[in-house]
């Protein structure tokens, strides 16, 4: 399995592929910065979606050559939506990025039927991915940004939504910890229930492609001397490389946690639509950007 | 106290010197044979943070001491063989004022709580037991309270606000006077798809009716708006909460647990967990602690059991 974002990169620049990129309210310097530097390494073609006249004050003062990229000024976000629509409906563009349009309004739009990134009724979510020096090894994080309340259904479609992604890493079999307060069964918390369920479905061969285990509290799941310790045995315990948190806000207090506190290099990433979608936020760092670029790119 | 407490640091060396200006607190510990606790007992009286009565099996006690090297002068040990029955004679001598602090050994948490509880004793506050973690995380610029991480798993509106005096209680004891409480969101707004905006949204008007005194709230607030000015400042909230949060009050005890393990797992921030919400705190502390993350637990108890009796006195 590809380790580091240096490995994603390595991979992504051996392919030697092109990945047409649609860059939407185009006004963010740290994505123009970031995309113009894969624009002048072959890597991506770009298309800027947004205000013209921003978008070329912005590159000028900061010093961007414009030319190799594609500009569709837009007036409202009607029109930018029907960019983005005719792009998905034509195949012709390869990932999303969302630039300065606000986290709620870009769901909202994105997800309405007419655009055409949803494809049937497929589950949309999002996973972050933190390389953590201690343990040496790139976890994947689900949801911190789109499914606000999980229930086993759709808890079971993270599982898999996060394994594809683990698996597109050349990870073949990954090892996916439910995360709990707790690693034990208590009827009083609901998600310690649903974990050891989709634990025994994955026992039972009904979930394919990774090896599920659950409830599994943070240090149990990651680190084998805390599994040992607690007496937690099994495949999972201790190596656990895809964390499904029971809900959004423990998975996106997880996120910020790694990557502001811990420091760990991260990415972030909208899968399950028709091209994948990098949902970073305006804080963050342009590394962070490039991961999670690097991410849609593997 | 004069001043605030703003490490893990401060909170062992604020501990050591009340008890060297006041009476030393006392800690009577339930089910003592416990390595960890008594570890951390050992220490703490060491370093002159408390004085304690260890209930419990005595040979077992003095047998784990001895296979370990753990110091156990000036300590005394009350002889109850029975796990249940040592847990209720320490909760018995603080309910009879000789003891401030309740310490979890080998029993269970829910069991020593309920002990706690019981109708024996005068012990019950008018608030739920709740637990929280002040954690000291490099890179933040002050410490920061969590709260549910061990005891309540889902809250609803009346617990979130008990959650919030409580956890403020402990603030108030580290020396801040009006606790900064940040209220946990997945999102910085409220939206009818995310159910813990909406609780957030309730405590928010009760908040600004008045209803809610002795720290300042504002949520919901992602964990990153919380704690950091120039994102809030990005996201465009303006609020004195938003990037200095000294409390944030979350959704689930997942959430709390979870996100907290991450700091304390990977970057080693220091942790101080106590119960409150009775008329005496509770530490416990685990096997996994850290033994100075063990001292710091046992030093904020004695400061909230310092506390307590001030305010309780006045």
């Amino acid at each position: 399995m590809l380790n580091s974002f240096e490995q994603f990169r390595d991979k992504v620049k051996v392919s030697g592929e092109k990945k047409r990129v649609l860059l939407w309210n185009a006004d963010d310097l740290g994505w123009l910065k970031v995309l113009a530097r894969y624009q002048s390494d072959g890597m991506v073609e770009t298309t800027l979606i947004g205000d013209e006249s921003r978008i070329t004050a912005i590159a000028d003062e900061n010093g961007i050559d414009l030319r190799a990229f594609k500009l569709q000024g837009i007036a409202s976000q009607d029109q930018a939506m029907e960019i983005i629509s005719k792009n998905l409906a034509e195949n012709t563009s390869d990932i999303l990025i969302r630039g300065t349009i606000g986290i709620k309004d870009s769901l909202k739009a994105l997800f309405a039927k007419k655009v055409g990134f949803r494809i049937g009724k497929a589950v949309v979510s999002a996973v972050s991915c933190h390389y953590v020096k201690d343990i040496d090894r790139i976890l994947l994080l689900s949801d911190p940004v789109v499914n606000p309340a999980p229930d086993l259904g759709r808890k079971i479609n993270l599982v898999n939504s996060a394994s594809n992604f683990a698996h597109k890493l050349g990870d073949d079999l990954p090892k996916v910890a439910m995360l709990a307060a707790v690693e034990v069964v208590y009827p009083v918390m609901p998600h310690t229930v649903e974990a050891a369920a989709i634990a025994k479905m994955s026992d039972r061969g009904q979930i394919k492609g990774c090896l599920v285990d659950g409830p599994l509290s943070m240090d149990v799941a990651v680190i084998e001397s805390a599994a040992r310790g607690k007496g937690v045995t099994g495949e999972v315990a201790g190596k656990a490389n895809v964390l499904i948190a029971p809900n959004i806000e423990t998975a996106y207090g997880m996120l910020k946690a790694f990557s502001r506190f811990v420091g760990a290099p991260s990415g972030c990433l909208v899968i399950g639509g028709k091209i994948p979608y990098c949902m970073t936020s305006r804080a963050d760092s342009d590394e962070t950007k490039e991961n999670s670029l690097l991410m849609a790119m593997i | 106290m004069a001043g605030e407490i703003h490490s893990g640091e401060e909170i062992i060396s604020a501990a050591q010197k009340l008890s060297s200006q006041y009476k030393v607190k006392h800690v009577a510990v339930a089910a003592a044979s416990d390595v960890a606790v008594l570890e951390a007992v050992s220490n703490a009286v060491n370093k002159g943070i408390c004085t304690s009565s260890l209930f419990g099996h005595e040979d077992k006690i003095k047998q784990m001491a001895d296979e370990h090297n753990i110091d156990l002068k000036g300590i005394e040990i009350k002889r109850y063989d029975d796990p249940a029955e040592a847990a209720y004679n320490a909760v018995r001598m603080a309910d009879g004022g000789d003891a401030d602090v309740i310490m979890k050994g080998l029993v269970s948490t829910s069991g020593l709580l309920k002990t706690v509880l019981s109708r024996d004793f005068n012990l019950r506050g008018k608030n739920t037991l709740s637990h929280t973690a002040v954690l000291d995380i490099p890179g933040y610029h002050k410490m920061l309270g969590i709260t549910d991480g061990g005891m309540v798993v889902k809250p609803d509106f009346e617990t979130k606000l008990q959650l919030i005096e409580n956890s403020s209680l402990i603030f108030n004891a580290l020396g801040f006077e009006k606790p900064k409480v940040a209220l946990s969101g997945a999102i910085d707004y409220v939206d009818d798809n995310f159910p813990s905006t909406l609780l957030n949204q309730k405590i928010m008007d009760y908040y600004k009716a008045g209803k809610i005194r002795g720290c300042e709230i504002y949520g919901p607030l992602t964990f990153d708006a919380a704690t950091d000015t120039k994102i809030a400042q990005m996201r465009g909230i303006d609020n004195p909460v938003a990037g200095d949060a000294d409390i944030f009050v979350v959704d689930s005890i997942e959430e709390c647990n979870i996100t907290s393990k991450v700091m304390i797992l990977f970057i080693k921030a220091i942790f101080a967990g106590v119960i409150v919400g009775a008329r005496v705190p509770v530490s416990l502390v685990s096997r996994t602690d850290s033994a100075q993350n063990r001292m710091a637990s046992l030093s904020i108890a004695c400061l909230v059991a310092h506390y307590l009796q001030k305010s309780g006195g006045e």
